[in-house]
């Protein structure tokens, strides 16, 4: 195949470089640029964020399979407990049925999820903001479904428990039938 | 080992419904199907799983409570062993056990996972279940959907459903067997010496009762029956309901014993026995089933297996299990059912044609439905559906440019003796000439167009595509069970036999990288490409499948249909996500074929194009393909391979790719003199960036070096922004400048300086946040002493 012919003026930029040079402007433009917005509003790091040095520590300490998986990671970030298809299901049974009191609340924390512990920090505030007793005690049997409720908890779930609820949760065998409390190995 | 969970049965010790199926199956896979199978159930103070000491026991024992500790063999998770098939029949959203944890667990020491789904009521009709039942439900399903290998249904019916539930919450399918259910009830006239029925129920003796077997709930629809027997004019007709009381069950209970004609024509009955069921099941003038829904409907199969008219709603897979056996009425049309009901007791001669219809009726018994699910789990376990073992023979191009395809045919001639047929898939505009490129080169080829093989409805982006067009090729009937697939791009340099791809039923598959979680992909820009393997690993991972790269571009060896099974269960729609199919086939189909595949590194020259352009992990070993790149060849692009012959010069490429991949290590993470290559990294969070960098990098190398880009955000918030970097000499020059998209890529690309010395690296960002933000770095940049 024939290469196409360039032109005289094409062939006088290349040869004085013009390319090269309008990079070159380019560059000192946008450096200039940056500088001068930075000067005028940026905010410099005096005071790293909590957990940033910890992670620059891991990261310097890691091999290089590791800082890729652990940058690879921190964009994309894999749902190894798979909050948020939990969070798509239960959305959709709870357009369904309005009675469950799974709010938006509860999804919202169901999709955030990194541990149970943050569901159960989240029934407290909802039963301290007087919600309703099927919001609390929909949120309380997700919790039971994910995990063993710490032994520090039981009071907090027995007490609060409100009446008529759908689930028992007063004792022990009413634990082992409704909820799911045992963790894997 | 075939592990069947039975713990949820025996917890609850029922002997109905989905308990009866779990019984009598399970009792079947393991007293007469297979010896190496072990019921278990998961004992929650141990906190460990036990195998029941004799399967009898799941007929014999009532609860958990009936099996004594010498009856317990007790084991760990850690004895669950790769090729092991965990089965779960049960309702298992009632577990004490996260299915969730459990199969992650399970499926990361290769156990093979395979549900029995009953039915997905609470998804489909949510308005008659409990509410304990919907959440539980909902997240056990999820898990099913997420994690399941295969899946059985029982009936057609409820494979469609489930199907339809996994398209819709994941965008994909399962892997499903139908199979059928079973009914030991004696047939009629087998028993009669001892029938209970004068005995037990003599107030049902005058009547001609209809009967209706099943728990008391919104679904089973009650309701419409009592109403459609109140309207019935014969005086003898009589109703008998038999079902425990189940939930939301208040009302319909309430117009029951309500009932005027309660305890004289109306009748609820629990807690009978088989025997006595049996015998009802015998002298019911008709069985009705008015359900909404049902994923199985074990009455219908167990009153037309005693002869008994059935009469049932047409909901689920009513119809699919009485096959023709029974009359239907349109579900929760009242009139309909009570016309049918009229008509029964009105019209002897219906009646009688109904009546020898149901007789006709032949049950499957248990046995034969244990030896069926046996069958399917035994082809699940084995593979031997799949033919690992025939004759690798044929090879299968994507390819739209005909002189490429020219090479790619000419090595595969040279090299790859075994293959003798091929199949091309092209676009209609190239087909002229890549057909007489093919046919030059091998007798038997076949060339096959986009548009016939996927319709006009094709992706637009470039792995989608192709992962689209590979799933619709390789269902075709010219498709051999065992192919080579490849590209265009993939030139065989070295003669090869077959056992380089298949020893008899294993295969082997090429990887040229561990871990996807560590493809960095390309910047500043993202490719088609970097979004696929992005997708699978994360489909991969999400699943608990391992997640190796096996898009290594060189042919690999694929079987038809373990790949279509795959591909129907993960690539269901052109406009579903791009996926790197190599990865997607060879990880599933290692993770549920262990014994029939091994994976080597691969042996591709030219990927990456040079080493520079990303790491590889590791060297091809004994390369035996070059993934063609033009530029290679070209002096202009400094190519690896100037000067040499395309469809040759092995061992210098070899050495060259050698040389080059050296330099890169070199460059990237061995060092050598003054050079101590150390991580570059920024770290980007909403309020602050921290550069993070160590040791030193080459002067004027023309390997890309990586800033690595990491968010440092501590949720799932995502960062986004423009960045801007820029090297500066130590008096504020800038020499290099880069910038990114942030949250689009996970590295900047940084081009050494041709002097050493120590530099600047300043970078700008401004988030979309409107946040301005702004760090500083050193670089030092040192000579490069092996350079000539």
């Amino acid at each position: 195949m024939e290469a196409p012919r360039q032109s005289g003026l094409y062939r006088l930029a290349k040869r004085l470089s013009l390319g090269r040079l309008a990079r070159y402007f380019a560059l000192w433009a946008r450096y200039l640029l940056r500088r001068g917005q930075g000067a005028l509003s940026t905010t410099l790091l005096r005071e790293p964020p909590s957990g940033i040095d910890a992670q620059a520590a891991a990261l310097a300490a890691a091999d290089l399979a590791t800082a890729k998986r652990m940058t690879v990671a921190s964009w994309f970030p894999i749902d190894l407990v798979n909050a948020r298809l939990h969070r798509a299901l239960l959305a959709s049974v709870a357009g369904a049925r309005a009675d469950l009191g799974l709010t938006p609340e509860i999804l919202d924390c169901i999709a955030s999820l990194k541990s149970a512990d943050d569901l159960a920090a989240r029934v407290e505030g909802m039963v301290e903001q007087g919600r309703s007793p099927q919001t609390v005690n929909t949120a309380l049997y997700v919790l039971l479904l994910r995990r063993l409720p710490a032994t520090s908890e039981l009071a907090m779930i027995a007490s609060r428990h409100p009446r008529h609820a759908l689930i028992a949760i007063q004792s022990g065998d009413e634990y082992r039938k409704q909820g799911r409390r045992a963790r894997v190995g | 080992m075939l592990y069947i969970d039975v713990g949820n049965t025996l917890r609850g010790g029922l002997r109905t419904g989905i308990q009866r199926v779990v019984r009598s199956l399970s009792y079947e896979l393991a007293v007469n199907a297979s010896k190496d199978t072990r019921l278990i159930a998961f004992d929650v103070v141990a906190g460990r799983y036990f195998a029941l000491a004799d399967p009898e026991l799941i007929q014999s024992a009532g609860s958990l409570t009936d099996i004594g500790r010498e009856q317990r063999m007790y084991f760990d998770f850690a004895d669950f062993a790769q090729g092991d098939i965990f089965f779960e029949p049960d309702s298992s959203w009632t577990e004490p056990l996260n299915r969730g944890a459990l199969f992650r667990r399970l499926k990361a020491q290769g156990v093979i996972v395979v549900v029995l789904n009953h039915d997905v009521i609470p998804v489909i009709l949510p308005e008659v279940c409990h509410p304990n039942t919907l959440v539980s439900f909902w997240e056990t399903i999820a898990d099913h959907l997420q994690y399941a290998d295969y899946a059985l249904a029982t009936s057609a019916g409820v494979a469609r459903d489930l199907g339809r539930v996994s398209e819709r919450v994941l965008a994909r399918s399962m892997t499903m067997r139908v199979i059928k259910l079973g009914a030991d009830f004696a047939p009629p006239g087998s028993a009669d010496d001892g029938d209970p029925f004068t005995a037990s129920f003599p107030e049902l003796a005058p009547l001609r009762f209809l009967l209706s077997v099943g728990t008391i709930e919104p679904r089973k629809n009650h309701a419409i029956l009592l109403e459609a027997f109140d309207r019935l004019e014969a005086k003898d007709a009589g109703l008998v309901i038999v079902g425990h009381k189940g939930w939301m069950a208040d009302d319909t209970l309430a117009a029951l014993t309500g009932h005027p004609d309660f305890g004289k024509r109306v009748f609820w009955l629990t807690a009978l026995d088989d025997q006595a069921l049996l015998s009802l099941y015998r002298h019911a003038y008709a069985s009705v089933l008015p359900s909404q829904y049902e994923g199985y409907g074990l009455p219908v199969v167990e009153a037309l297996s005693q002869g008994c008219v059935t009469v049932a709603s047409d909901a689920g897979s009513l119809p699919e299990v009485a096959a023709g056996h029974a009359v239907f009425f349109r579900r929760g049309d009242g009139e309909a059912l009570h016309a049918i009901l009229d008509r029964l007791y009105g019209d002897r001669d219906y009646y009688a044609r109904l009546k020898a219809s149901a007789r006709s009726f032949r049950p499957t018994p248990w046995r034969e439905a244990g030896r069926t699910v046996a069958a399917a789990i035994a082809d699940i376990g084995s593979g031997a559906s799949h033919d690992f073992a025939a004759p690798l023979r044929q090879m299968v191009f994507l390819s739209v440019h005909a002189e490429r395809l020219d090479l790619a045919l000419q090595s595969a001639r040279a090299n790859l003796g075994f293959i003798d047929r091929i199949v091309v898939l092209t676009k209609p505009a190239a087909r002229e000439a890549i057909a007489a490129v093919a046919a030059r080169h091998f007798p038997k080829a076949l060339v096959l167009t986009d548009d016939a093989v996927a319709g006009d409805r094709l992706p637009a982006d470039h792995q989608a595509r192709n992962t689209w067009l590979r799933k619709r090729l390789y269902a075709r009937p010219e498709i051999e069970a065992n192919f080579l697939a490849t590209d265009e791009d993939s030139l065989a340099l070295r003669p090869l036999t077959r056992a380089y791809y298949q020893t008899d039923d294993v295969h082997t598959a090429y990887s040229f990288q561990e871990d996807i979680g560590t493809w960095l992909a390309g910047s500043p820009t993202a490719t088609s490409f970097d979004r696929g393997m992005r997708n699978v690993w994360k489909l991969l991972a999400e699943a608990a499948y391992p997640a190796g790269a096996y898009a290594s571009h060189m042919p690999q060896i694929v079987n038809k249909s373990l790949v279509n099974e795959i591909f129907d269960r993960f690539v269901i729609s052109p406009d579903g996500p791009a996926y790197d199919e190599w990865s997607l086939y060879f990880n599933v189909a290692q993770q549920l074929y262990p014994r029939h595949f091994a994976t080597k590194p691969y042996g591709a020259l030219g990927w990456p194009m040079r080493p520079g352009d990303w790491l590889p992990e590791f060297e091809p070993v004994e390369p035996a393909f070059e993934n063609y790149y033009p530029q290679n060849y070209e002096s202009a692009e400094r190519g690896m391979f100037v000067g040499l012959n395309p469809l040759g010069d092995l061992k210098a490429k070899m050495s060259r790719s050698r040389e080059a991949l050296a330099g890169a290590r070199r460059a990237e993470i061995k060092g050598g003199g003054a050079h101590s290559p150390g991580l570059l990294a920024l770290i980007v969070t909403p309020e602050a960036l921290k550069f993070v960098g160590s040791g030193t990098i080459l002067a004027g190398m023309r390997n890309v070096r990586r800033v690595l880009l990491v968010n440092g955000s501590s949720d799932v918030t995502p960062v986004a922004g423009k960045l801007d970097m820029f090297v500066t000499e130590p008096r504020g020059t800038p020499v290099a400048g880069e910038s990114v998209r942030i949250g689009e890529v996970c590295w900047i690309p940084l081009l050494s300086p041709d002097k050493p010395g120590l530099y600047a690296l300043r970078f700008f960002a401004t988030l979309d946040s409107g946040a301005r933000l702004e760090a500083r770095g050193l670089l030092t940049v040192v000579a490069d002493e092996e350079r000539p």
